[in-house]
């Protein structure tokens, strides 16, 4: 499962560098290491999950501009800050824009694996919840405009008839359309398509239209 | 600021003044700070290749060559932690801890004659504009000409990517008032943005990966030690200008000077 993902080394100091990656390919880490973000950047690397570990030598300003750069290039993945000072107010700023951990140098072995281990954990539960996300966007999108105003009925708890009253269907057309819909969607249940509806709802607000339009 | 008990200077061979007291700790903790910094690199690495090694060596199929790899950089780090020791021990000689009549234009010159190699090195041309009639002032000689050797050294690095304009230093001093010089330090290098101004001067901050590096807070430490100041101004068209006063009898320094 190590194999599948892959680790972003970035330290000024070739010393250090070359530590990291050895230690990190030493548990079976695939590991590419740059000398700067710039360079991170500037490599076209696979879209695997992992991780980025940012050595911060400097606190301050830089390592967070250098984390907002990262998520304006549009890289999502996990940071490991390393640092040599464990400067707390930055640390606390960095854990609020994302950072996964705030390894103080010098910091054991064993705290740095975990550490980018839970990281491409976090990768991982990241990238699997955007696939749901996206799949459920996709059958939401299957759906035609009377099946979606039904659904959106259904999921505010109104009843087959009421629907149809709201309409202006009859109630056999309803239950037909909210066969279709329950089908398009794969719920097998009401508190499944309403979990379907939350998780599209915070996903992007909006997409359920005439929600409340009762 | 606070005070840090068992810090040694209170039961140091010299006898102290309250204020030279407050300004000795004040020089200490920058200095800590930056041997600190200096020092988690090699350990940092040694923990990693030691790490790394016995990890090698644990595989159902032990790496020989890797964990061979991980032991020779172990050494390379070590060696490198000696060399910060070694520029420690001359950080700490006794003439670091005198106080005396200094000639601030001596100093100087003396900085400029030992960084003359590398001054030719990047063809870059000095322009020294010492003012005669500046005071003596009472300090200490050795850390001084550290601060000057250390923004002198600065200004060059910061030219070795110019090639679109002179290189050029400019060192000076001047009789801010009749007590106090002031000393500039100007290059034509990229300059330092005005939002870059204080951060360059926190006590982590090293744009070099290797080297001792006491940089910039190591200079204001010992500055503002002496009773002055130091601050970064443009050098236009392009470059920075790095000032520092030094009053001559030490400064009427308190607390609230930085």
């Amino acid at each position: 499962m190590i194999a599948d993902s892959l680790v972003h080394v970035v330290d000024d100091d070739p010393a250090v560098r070359q530590a990291l990656e050895s230690l990190l390919r030493s548990v079976g880490h695939a590991v590419r290491a740059y000398a700067s973000a710039a360079d991170f950047l500037a490599d076209r690397c696979p879209e695997v999950p992992g991780c980025l570990v940012l050595d911060v030598r400097m606190p301050g300003r830089s390592g967070l501009d250098v984390q907002a750069e990262l998520a304006q290039a549009g890289v999502e993945l996990p940071i490991v800050f390393i640092t040599g000072f464990g400067d707390v107010p930055m640390s606390v700023a960095a854990m609020k824009a994302g950072a996964v951990e705030f390894l103080a140098k010098p910091f054991r072995d064993q705290d740095f694996l975990d550490a980018v281990r839970r990281a491409v954990d976090l990768d991982l539960a990241r990238r699997t919840d955007a696939r749901t996300l996206a799949d459920l966007r996709r059958r939401y999108a299957a759906l035609t405009p009377r099946e979606q105003e039904i659904m959106a009925r259904v999921v505010d708890g109104r009843l087959n008839k009421q629907i149809a009253a709201d309409l202006g269907l009859s109630e056999i057309t309803v239950k037909v359309h909210r066969g279709q819909m329950m089908h398009k969607m794969e719920a097998r249940s009401l508190p499944d398509l309403v979990r379907f509806a939350d998780r599209l709802s915070a996903g992007a607000a909006k997409i359920l239209p005439g929600e409340t339009k009762v | 600021m606070t005070t840090t008990a068992g810090d040694g200077l209170e039961n140091g061979p010299l006898p102290l003044s309250p204020l030279r007291r407050v300004r000795a700790r004040r020089v200490l903790r920058a200095l800590s700070a930056a041997i600190a910094h200096e020092v988690s690199q090699p350990l940092t690495g040694m923990l990693a290749n030691a790490g790394a090694g016995l990890r090698w060596l644990d595989r159902d199929a032990p790496d020989i060559a890797e964990a061979r790899a991980a032991l020779e950089r172990i050494v390379a780090d070590g060696l490198r932690a000696g060399e910060i020791l070694d520029s420690l021990r001359g950080m700490f000689a006794p003439e670091t801890r005198e106080r005396a009549a200094v000639d601030v234009n001596a100093v100087l010159r003396q900085v400029l004659a030992e960084a003359e190699a590398a001054l030719h090195g990047g063809r870059i041309a000095v322009r020294p504009s010492f003012d005669d009639a500046i005071p003596e002032i009472v300090g200490d000689p050795v850390l001084l000409r550290q601060a000057a050797a250390n923004l002198v050294g600065n200004a060059i690095e910061a030219m070795a990517a110019v090639d679109d304009r002179p290189r050029v230093l400019r060192v000076e001093t001047d009789r801010l008032d009749a007590t106090t010089v002031l000393v500039t330090v100007a290059d034509s290098g990229p300059g330092v943005a005005a939002d870059r101004r204080d951060w360059v001067f926190e006590p982590f901050h090293s744009t070099k990966p290797r080297g001792m590096g006491f940089g910039l807070t190591f200079c204001r430490a010992i500055v503002e030690a002496h009773g002055g100041r130091l601050w970064i101004a443009d050098n236009p068209p392009r470059g920075a200008t790095f000032r520092f006063t030094l009053p001559r009898d030490g400064g009427a320094w308190t607390e609230t000077a930085g």
